[in-house]
């Protein structure tokens, strides 16, 4: 089992970047899995910046050192600290956790499904050879070029298609063996996963509400074909999971007003940027909520953070351009000016047959018919519409706002700049995942905390 | 049905042979057999099997679309049930395609049929319940977009327009009685039992459909999960296994394709990694890797896979192994 080097790389490295960034939860195991996100993110920048533009070859001292530095760096900078008399931040920890929720006879049923669906995800994800397939087998191939470190310039449009998380990380093994094992594309995506839903369920017992943990790991799990694509090679449950996660820290942080919650949101979403060619735009748009709740209390260190975190962004797409050109590091920014151009594709709204269903109807069937979705777009605007005041309260509000933005960019995709692919039903279902995932998020926590009265009483009297 | 009565309605695209056994057909790539009979719901077929034969069972509606039902058939004595109901386009004057694919010969020895009701509202519950208890079909198209989850597909009302209709009547019946028991509106429990209901209702129904059809053996060697779970394109797979077994991880491999397939080859080339490795579906074509990533030239190639192509084996090399005559790994002599 050469993935556990992966495992232990990645989660090494994104253990170091959190003690170096003093963002650790102080709960292991969501400490664990928020290291195998931020360590996916930090190997997949440092690797495509070093690679494009240092000219560092991908190889085993490189992949050592990326693995390493971070953690040699917390360690040298705590010593340094520990000099100056500065205090450690403690962490969350020491409380006695609850890790079992109550009532057991509702949460039973949910717990079985929860482990009834990984374990099915698990198994069928780990013998599925990569066999999907959209015309070009990049996913699951920019690996390979990683581990060989061979970049020929018709090559070089692939690693913007995929983006550098899933590039570098499934060939950490590959590269420290030298064997290529074609199912560490589908252990990396299952990990993402199994990494979510026990930052999940673990976050939820550090904060004394296992409930809400659980509820969350069942919401996604929920979502039919999310369940699906974690058993496939593609992207998109994986894009999806970087921004649930990121959500998760959001809700946390409207939950606990720590500030450090708001840059672990951040941070991740940095990741997220770093899946897909699209995840860059989901990673701003959704960047830009929390970013803005970060400055809000215009504190020097968050505009720090926010500068940091910006730089890196900025970086990484500094790189982009390195790799493949200007024009061709943005095809959306072009594909957005021909579409805000008046420019239509073949199955727009202008050449649709008569009598085809349309454009609106298309998305709603997607949003709720289609059986693609499960449930989350009917009950998440009930439980809004049913207790908006309790919705729309600072504590829910904002982490709303960030699936809100989500979705108006996911509606504008699939009504406006792809709209032949929502006629058709292909790729529209792929690209809501991104929104179904933190919709489920959010609505989990919403619905556990109003069902537990532990929503805060509104400002002035009344009931939601 | 009688074997000699079913020979007068089979109609397939190679000769059919009427034998002791049964009616045998030999198949190589792809072969279709229509039963000329209209309103059939269930076909029991008794077969026979030599060879690696998919087969994928569709009416004819000229194209045969998702949701596909289709099983790699098992070597030696099988019997098949299939669900006709389940089929795309199902409709009472349409008559069963049998498509197979691979290389082998079928000997179909018994025959029984369950005709659909004739009744149009007994045969639109049938309907809807083959639909509605039918497993996820996995293929092509499965990564953009999973079956309908369809409450009745004669009337298309979709699983979610019950399942919220139900959970609207159940969230004002439980306040309801919140407010007769208590006095209150329970709003936050009642909407998070309704929520919880329906997503688990939802959930739970694409377990159901989903489990049947997911591999959920523990298989720990890799090659024999590259061989076997090519689900919809089982040859790939296999050829996939072989071509790995036979060929050193330093040989550079030239796929040769059939014509139009934008799986198969590149899927091979996939797998066959970390071998050097480029592939071409027209004869004379240039050999590219995946996503035109790579050239080699058909001199330089260690080896040839060659899979549902027409294309001769080139000169210099000779077969190594072979999965069926249109399916094999050559290497240079």
């Amino acid at each position: 089992m050469t993935f556990a080097l992966t495992i232990v790389a990645v989660c090494a490295a994104g253990l170091g970047v959190l003690r170096l960034l003093r963002l650790t939860t102080g709960s292991w195991p969501a400490d664990v899995a928020l290291a195998w996100f931020v360590g996916s993110g930090w190997l997949g920048l440092a690797a495509f910046v070093l690679r494009f533009l240092a000219g560092v070859p991908f190889a085993t001292p490189t992949l050592v050192l990326l693995a390493l530095a971070p953690g040699l760096a917390s360690f040298a900078f705590r010593a340094w600290r520990r000099r100056r008399g500065t205090q450690e931040h403690a962490g969350a920890g020491g409380a006695a956790a609850r890790w079992l929720p109550r009532p057991t006879w509702v949460y039973a049923p949910i717990a079985t499904y929860v482990a009834l669906v990984v374990v099915v995800v698990l198994l069928h994800g780990a013998n599925t050879p990569t066999q999907t397939d959209d015309g070009v087998r990049v996913r699951a191939f920019t690996p390979m070029l990683a581990a060989e470190d061979a970049w020929p310039p018709e090559s070089r449009g692939l690693l913007v298609l995929a983006g550098p998380v899933p590039t570098f990380v499934p060939a950490v093994a590959w590269t420290l063996t030298g064997t290529i094992d074609h199912f560490h594309v589908n252990y990396v995506v299952l990990a993402d996963l199994v990494a979510l839903l026990v930052l999940a369920i673990g976050l939820g017992v550090a904060g004394g509400s296992p409930e809400r943990g659980w509820a969350m790991a069942f919401g996604v799990l929920s979502i039919p074909f999310f369940v699906y694509h974690c058993t496939s090679t593609y992207q998109d449950a994986v894009l999806a999971i970087f921004v649930g996660a990121a959500l998760i820290f959001a809700l946390e942080h409207a939950r606990t007003g720590d500030r450090r919650d708001a840059l672990r949101a951040l941070v991740l979403l940095l990741a997220a940027a770093l899946v897909k060619r699209e995840g860059e735009i989901v990673a701003a748009s959704a960047g830009v909520v929390v970013a803005a709740r970060l400055l809000w209390e215009r504190r020097r260190a968050d505009v720090l953070a926010v500068a940091v975190v910006a730089a890196a962004a900025a970086l990484f797409l500094a790189a982009k351009v390195a790799a493949v050109g200007l024009d061709a590091a943005f095809p959306l920014v072009s594909l957005l000016a021909s579409r805000a151009g008046g420019a239509f594709t073949a199955g727009a709204p202008s050449t649709q047959p008569p009598g085809t269903p349309g454009l609106l109807w298309a998305f709603g069937y997607a949003l709720l018919r289609s059986g693609n979705t499960g449930m989350i777009y009917w009950l998440l605007p009930a439980a809004v519409l049913l207790r908006p005041r309790a919705a729309l309260r600072a504590r829910f509000a904002w982490p709303l706002a960030f699936v809100a933005v989500l979705f108006l960019e996911a509606a504008a995709s699939a009504v406006w700049l792809l709209p032949q692919f929502t006629l058709n039903q292909t790729t529209v279902h792929r690209s809501l995942l991104v929104v179904s995932v933190p919709a489920a998020l959010w609505l989990a926590a919403f619905l556990v905390d109003g069902a537990y009265g532990r929503l805060p009483p509104p400002a002035a009297g009344g009931a939601d | 049905m009688p074997l000699d009565e079913l020979a007068t309605i089979v109609d397939a695209t190679v000769p059919v042979a009427r034998t002791a056994r049964g009616l045998e057909l030999d198949v190589a790539g792809r072969t279709f057999v229509d039963l000329r009979i209209t309103g059939i719901a269930t076909l029991e077929i008794d077969a026979d099997v030599d060879g690696d034969l998919m087969l994928t069972w569709s009416m004819n509606t000229g194209l045969v679309l998702p949701p596909m039902r289709y099983q790699t058939l098992p070597r030696g004595p099988v019997r098949l049930h299939l669900d006709l109901l389940q089929t795309a386009r199902w409709s009472p004057s349409s008559v069963p395609v049998l498509a197979l694919e691979g290389s082998g010969r079928l000997a179909i020895t018994a025959l029984r049929v369950r005709m659909a009701p004739e009744d149009p509202a007994e045969l639109s519950d049938a309907l809807d319940r083959a639909a509605f208890w039918a497993p996820e079909s996995i293929g092509h198209t499965t990564i953009n977009v999973l079956t309908p989850a369809l409450w009745s597909t004669t009337r298309q009302i979709a699983l979610e327009d019950v399942l919220a209709s139900t959970g609207a009547l159940s969230l004002c019946v439980l306040l309801a009685a919140g407010w007769v028991l208590r006095r209150r509106l329970l709003l936050g429990p009642a909407l998070a039992v309704v929520a919880l209901l329906c997503t688990g209702a939802a959930g739970a129904y694409f377990l159901l459909r989903f489990v049947p059809v997911a591999r959920l053996a523990f298989e720990p060697d890799r090659e024999a999960r590259i061989a076997r779970n090519y689900y919809f394109t089982p040859r790939v797979g296999a050829l996939a296994a072989l071509a790995r077994a036979k060929l050193p991880e330093s040989d550079r491999v030239a796929v040769i394709g059939a014509r139009n397939d934008w799986f198969g080859p590149q899927t091979l080339c996939f797998n066959l990694a970390p071998r050097r490795c480029a592939f071409r579906t027209e004869a004379g074509a240039e050999l590219a890797g995946i996503s035109g990533v790579g050239r080699m030239r058909l001199e330089e190639a260690d080896a040839i896979v060659l899979y549902r192509s027409t294309q001769p084996l080139p000169e210099g090399f000779v077969q190594v192994a072979a999965l069926a005559p249109d399916a094999f790994v050559a290497r240079r002599r």
